[in-house]
């Protein structure tokens, strides 16, 4: 049975029929080789019995005259009738016969002797078949006539039979196999269809494959039936592709308009901080011609007041290069290229030393860092980064900055370390938004502009920059300038 | 016949029984023929079947024993002993003894007309207008019959007898 389940569907069902018929052909087969065994012994005894009834009324006159010659005689009409092997005709008591019919010696000496109490009656033993029949006159039994007949006969015809049993099997079992042929197509066709089409539905995703065949049978219905859950996914396919295109659509219009926002935004401040650069020139070139002109008209109250005015146009100043440095960054097209990175944080370094020389610190470049990026671009985030940690290390005893890459160069991150007043990691978040400062401007000046244009050069290189840092204990910044791969 | 001779075999303390002589046979014989044969309903209408011995008689006893308590067409047997030819005319069956043979057509001519089965204990009988004569063929009782003298009585003799006969005389001839 397990190797049965382990068949095709094909297999199965012509399997199942060939099995059945041979069955049912066999078991036909077997029913009327007995029948026709036990009719055949049946027809036999019925004829040896009638040919032993006709010898036993031919035998009375033999008996009665002593005539072993006419009992022969009367005995020979068996010679006619092939079965018979041997018979005998014996007076009533005796053992041995009055007259003999035997085809062949061995034949005569298999000749039984009558059984006294029986009148007539057949015996089938071993292959042979022993009619007797009494011999009677005058109403009393004066001898037995004895028939013994082979049954070969009836072994040739079962070897025959069988021999026509096994041709109609071998017939029945092709006819079988043919018949099981026509009926695949009916039933297993479209069972093999369907497996087909489900398995190239599973392995290529295609609904829009269809099972063929619509019969009126179950197989028919289980064909319709597959046919409309493809039909039912194809029209959730399609929705939920509507679906997506629509959220597609719409994101792209998002992303127009914010971008067309942003632009606007960006052009906006630009020109603000464009436009706001006139007046305060006028300002400040004013309130310089006061200074040096009017100076003895004015009080020191007066002056100190003026200077304050100056300080305050020169700081807005910056804050305007800031902001418009912040809008080139974000229209300056990218010009990469191989950049020696330790010599440019050096220039940077040395610019900055020379603009404080008062300060006395520890500069430390690691050798040999070179970057692919926009060298003008790249200027502007070390000048930032190394800004900052010259500020905020303004402070701290023993400064010291170091400028290097993570995992020696083998394209790690970059870092800025210093050991400045460093910042709580809770803000962390904070660090890279406008105008978002964490220390008091009294302790440390800035305007909040420098890590906001570092973070959007770093991420117009497709880069990302973090930073690490705790109170007292200094800062270190990271950055990379290539996309993740 | 066949439980006479039974009987004598049946008795070994006998030793003279043990083979059946000639008169036995024959004395069997008689009473066999008269089983086979028909006679015509006017023939048989006395109350005993009556079996005339014409001339000497061969049996004696025997023929008695073979006989006793038997019937034939229903009715009792009468065994006739005579010398006068005429005495057996009214006989169903007339056994004739070798004695007869000198004037074998004057007793055969006594019987004629009537439906008498006559059967003779000599030879060539049959050929002289008997109907069954009795013969010896290696030292075994056979008989032969003259069909035309049978079918004359008008007595029907069954074929089963006829088949058994040594010769026939048929009809013509």
């Amino acid at each position: 049975m397990r190797a049965f389940e382990g068949l095709t569907v094909r297999r199965k069902l012509t399997s199942i029929s060939v099995l059945s018929s041979m069955t049912a052909l066999i078991s036909a087969s077997l029913v009327f080789l007995v029948y026709d065994a036990t009719t055949f012994r049946e027809r036999m005894a019925a004829r040896l019995g009638t040919e032993a009834q006709i010898i036993s009324s031919n035998a009375v006159t033999p008996l009665l005259f002593n005539d072993n010659d006419a009992a022969a005689t009367t005995l020979g009409g068996l010679q006619a009738e092939r079965a018979v092997m041997a018979a005998g005709i014996f007076r009533v008591g005796e053992g041995n016969p009055f007259a003999v019919f035997a085809r062949d010696p061995a034949s005569r000496a298999s000749l039984p002797a009558p059984r006294p109490d029986s009148e007539a009656d057949a015996l089938f033993e071993s292959g042979h078949l022993t009619i007797q029949r009494a011999v009677q006159f005058e109403g009393k039994t004066i001898g037995h006539i004895v028939v013994r007949a082979s049954l070969g006969e009836l072994r040739a015809r079962q070897r025959r039979y069988a021999l026509i049993v096994l041709v109609v099997l071998a017939a029945s079992f092709l006819l079988a196999m043919g018949l099981s042929r026509i009926a695949e197509r009916t039933i297993s066709g479209p069972i093999l269809a369907l497996a087909a089409v489900a398995s190239e539905v599973s392995t290529r995703k295609d609904y829009s494959v269809r099972a063929p065949g619509q019969g009126k049978d179950e197989l028919g219905t289980l064909v319709t039936t597959f046919n409309q859950m493809l039909d039912e996914i194809q029209a959730r396919n399609r929705e939920l592709e509507q679906a997506r295109g629509d959220l597609e659509r719409r994101v792209e219009a998002r992303t127009r308009d914010l971008a067309a926002a942003n632009k606007e935004l960006e052009a906006f401040s630009y020109s603000v901080s464009h436009d706001l650069r006139a007046p305060l020139r006028a300002i400040d070139g004013f309130s310089k011609v006061l200074l040096s002109s009017y100076a003895k008209a004015l009080d020191d109250r007066g002056r100190h007041y003026l200077d304050r005015v100056r300080a305050a146009t020169q700081r807005m100043s910056e804050l305007i290069d800031d902001l418009l440095g912040l809008a080139r960054v974000g229209r300056k097209e990218l010009a990469r290229r191989e950049v020696d990175v330790s010599a440019l944080a050096g220039r940077v370094a040395a610019e900055l030393a020379r603009r404080d020389a008062e300060r006395a610190v520890r500069v430390e470049i690691a050798p040999g860092l070179s970057a692919h990026a926009d060298p003008q671009l790249l200027a502007i985030v070390l000048e930032n980064l190394l800004g900052n940690a010259w500020k905020f290390t303004g402070k701290a005893a023993g400064a010291c900055i170091e400028v290097g890459q993570e995992r020696n160069g083998a394209g790690g991150p970059f870092y800025v370390r210093d050991n400045g007043a460093g910042f709580d990691m809770a803000y962390a978040d904070k660090l890279f938004g406008a105008f978002q400062r964490l220390h008091l401007d009294s302790d440390f000046e800035g305007t909040g502009i420098g890590l906001v244009t570092v973070q959007r050069i770093v991420a117009r290189h497709g880069g990302r920059i973090w930073a690490e840092g705790a109170v007292g204990k200094g800062a270190t910044f990271r950055f990379t300038l290539e996309p993740k791969e | 016949m066949s439980l006479l001779l039974a009987a004598a075999m049946a008795r070994p303390a006998a030793p003279a029984a043990a083979l059946p002589t000639d008169y036995e046979v024959k004395a069997a014989y008689l009473y066999n023929f008269a089983k086979f044969v028909r006679w015509p309903d006017d023939a048989a209408g006395g109350p005993r079947f009556v079996v005339a011995i014409v001339g000497d008689d061969p049996f004696g006893a025997v023929i008695d024993r073979a006989f006793q308590g038997k019937t034939v067409l229903g009715r009792p047997v009468e065994i006739r002993r005579t010398r006068v030819v005429r005495e057996a005319a009214d006989a169903q069956m007339a056994f004739i003894g070798a004695s007869e043979r000198a004037h074998l057509p004057e007793v055969l001519a006594a019987l004629k007309g009537g439906s008498v089965l006559t059967v003779g204990d000599m030879d060539r009988f049959a050929d002289g207008g008997g109907m069954v004569g009795f013969r010896l063929k290696d030292s075994t009782v056979r008989f032969e019959v003259n069909l035309r003298e049978v079918k004359q009585a008008r007595l029907q003799m069954s074929s089963q007898i006829i088949r058994l006969a040594q010769r026939v005389i048929e009809d013509g001839g």
